[in-house]
Order: structure tokens, then C-alpha cells, then sequence
């Protein structure tokens, strides 16, 4: 097995239960290849991070920081006027 | 006084405070999963507007953030659901993309030495996170946004865009994929 194909089952295991050949192979290619081993290691990683972000409590503080006042009152002011006319429009 | 008001007379005394109070979580909330700033912006809008006609609704036995949040996270899966690209998608590009002729890995590859609780709350962070996640072209983006952000099953994201199991795990492949190197180059590095 070589390592696109490694790329492949690993981020196929978070997805599904990989066949008996297929663990087995994979198995093998990962005691003998650090860089996938990384790889393996990112993406649990990476699904980590992107899980805490499901929580809407994970928006609450980082919200203002992220948009600038400016904007953001710009925005504010977009949206009310819109909300506006389309509630007077129905 | 209030009783006799029409429902909407009522939204609309509501609409200021609820633009102002909630408008920024909202966003970031949706530009998270959309990456395209108009995007997010029109899906506020849309799931303040569906809130304020529904206020008599709002039971008020969630906090309001709560449940505009789940009325924004509803308008979001109805508009991946509607621009969801049925087509199937090149699975031969990325080989070339990422691994030489020999087939092993043209990245680096670093190892990432951070705790990922603290890093999700790291706002530098979530600004590169959010960019990288924007890069992604949208075939691939909202499957991946499905499974790894709404944590919704392999079925589920297949059920709701209408695409094979075997289509979506070529997009989940690539998506990380490119995810990985955009965080390494952006941010590990």
C-alpha cells in the first residue's frame, strides 16, 4: 500500500468500518510510514476542533472579536431595514 | 393592550432588539458553515425574519439565542440542500495534487503540538479556520460542514444532499485533505 491509498482508507475509517483486508493493509502501512501516521493524527484533530464549533455557545465571545464594530453595525442596520419592509410588504 | 394587538405588531416592536442583540453570534454562527460573508448574511436575515413571523412560537422555555440559533441552523441545511451539486466528483485530481509519482506525500506534514480545546476558542484561530473552510469549493464544503460541524451522520448528509455514500467520501477525503495543508501552511507553521 502506498500512501494515497492510505490518505484514502484513513479518511474512509471516520466514515465507515473498513473490511478485514483493507484494516489489515493499512495496519502495515502505518507501522511503517510516520507521515501517515501524522495524517492519522491531524485529522482526528481537525474533527476535534470542528466538533466544538457545533456548539452555539462557541459563538457567543468570539463573535464581536471576529467582526469589526463598523461593519457589524452596518450589518445591523441592513438586516432591520430589510426585516422591516418585508414584514410591511406581507 | 398587548392582547389585542395583531402577532405581527408585536414581532415588530421586537425586531430592533433582536437585530441588535443577537445579530453578531448569528453571523458568525453561519459564516462558519456558508464561508461567503453575503451568504451568512441573507441566512441572519432569513432566520430573523422566520423568527419574527413565528414569534408566537417562541415558547420561551429556551434561552431566544437558542432558538434563533436553531432557526438559522434549519435555514442553512435548507440552502445546502437547494445548491447541492448532485454531479459527481473528480477522484483522480487529488493524487496529483498531493502525492508524486511514487505516491508519497508531497506536504511535509508537521506535527501539531496545541491542545484542540483551547485552540477552538483562539479567535486568531477560527479566523484562519474560517478562511480555510472558504477555500473549500462548495461540492466539498458542505458535505464537510454537515459531517464535521453538525456532526450529522454519513447517511444523514447523503439523505439530505441526494448524493452516493461513495460521492460523499471522495468529498470528505478532499475536503480534509485540503483543509490539513491550508491549517499546517496557515497556521502550525
Amino acid at each position: 500500500m502506498r500512501c494515497d491509498q492510505a490518505s484514502r482508507l484513513i479518511s474512509h475509517s471516520q466514515e465507515r468500518q473498513l473490511n478485514g483486508a483493507e484494516r489489515c493493509a493499512l495496519s502495515f502501512h502505518l507501522l511503517i510510514c510516520r507521515v501517515c501516521r501524522k495524517y492519522k493524527k491531524q485529522l482526528k484533530f481537525m474533527r476535534k476542533i470542528l466538533s466544538k464549533l457545533r456548539d452555539p455557545q462557541a459563538y457567543l465571545e468570539t463573535a464581536s472579536s471576529l467582526i469589526d464594530e463598523r461593519q457589524s453595525g452596518e450589518m445591523r442596520g441592513r438586516i432591520s431595514k430589510e426585516i422591516h419592509e418585508k414584514l410591511d410588504s406581507t | 393592550m398587548s392582547g389585542k394587538d395583531k402577532p405581527i405588531d408585536d414581532a415588530r416592536r421586537n425586531i430592533d432588539r433582536l437585530v441588535n442583540q443577537h445579530t453578531e453570534a448569528l453571523y458568525s454562527y453561519a459564516l462558519m458553515r456558508v464561508g461567503k460573508p453575503d451568504v451568512a448574511e441573507d441566512m441572519v436575515q432569513d432566520a430573523l425574519l422566520a423568527a419574527l413571523q413565528s414569534w408566537q412560537s417562541f415558547a420561551g422555555d429556551s434561552s431566544e439565542r437558542t432558538w434563533l440559533i436553531g432557526i438559522l441552523s434549519h435555514k442553512i441545511l435548507d440552502f445546502f440542500r437547494r445548491n447541492s451539486r448532485r454531479e459527481d466528483v473528480d477522484d483522480e485530481t487529488w493524487r496529483t495534487e498531493y502525492f508524486n509519482k511514487s505516491r508519497h506525500w508531497k506536504d511535509r506534514m508537521l506535527s501539531w503540538k496545541a491542545d484542540p480545546e483551547t485552540l477552538a476558542e483562539d479567535v486568531d484561530f477560527r479566523r484562519v479556520l474560517q478562511d480555510c473552510l472558504r477555500e473549500l469549493s462548495r461540492v466539498m464544503a458542505q458535505a464537510f460542514v454537515m459531517r464535521e460541524i453538525e456532526g450529522c451522520s454519513s447517511e444523514e448528509v447523503c439523505k439530505h444532499l441526494e448524493i452516493s455514500q461513495t460521492n460523499l467520501w471522495v468529498r470528505l477525503h478532499r475536503a480534509r485533505l485540503q483543509l490539513r495543508r491550508c491549517l499546517e501552511l496557515n497556521w502550525f507553521s
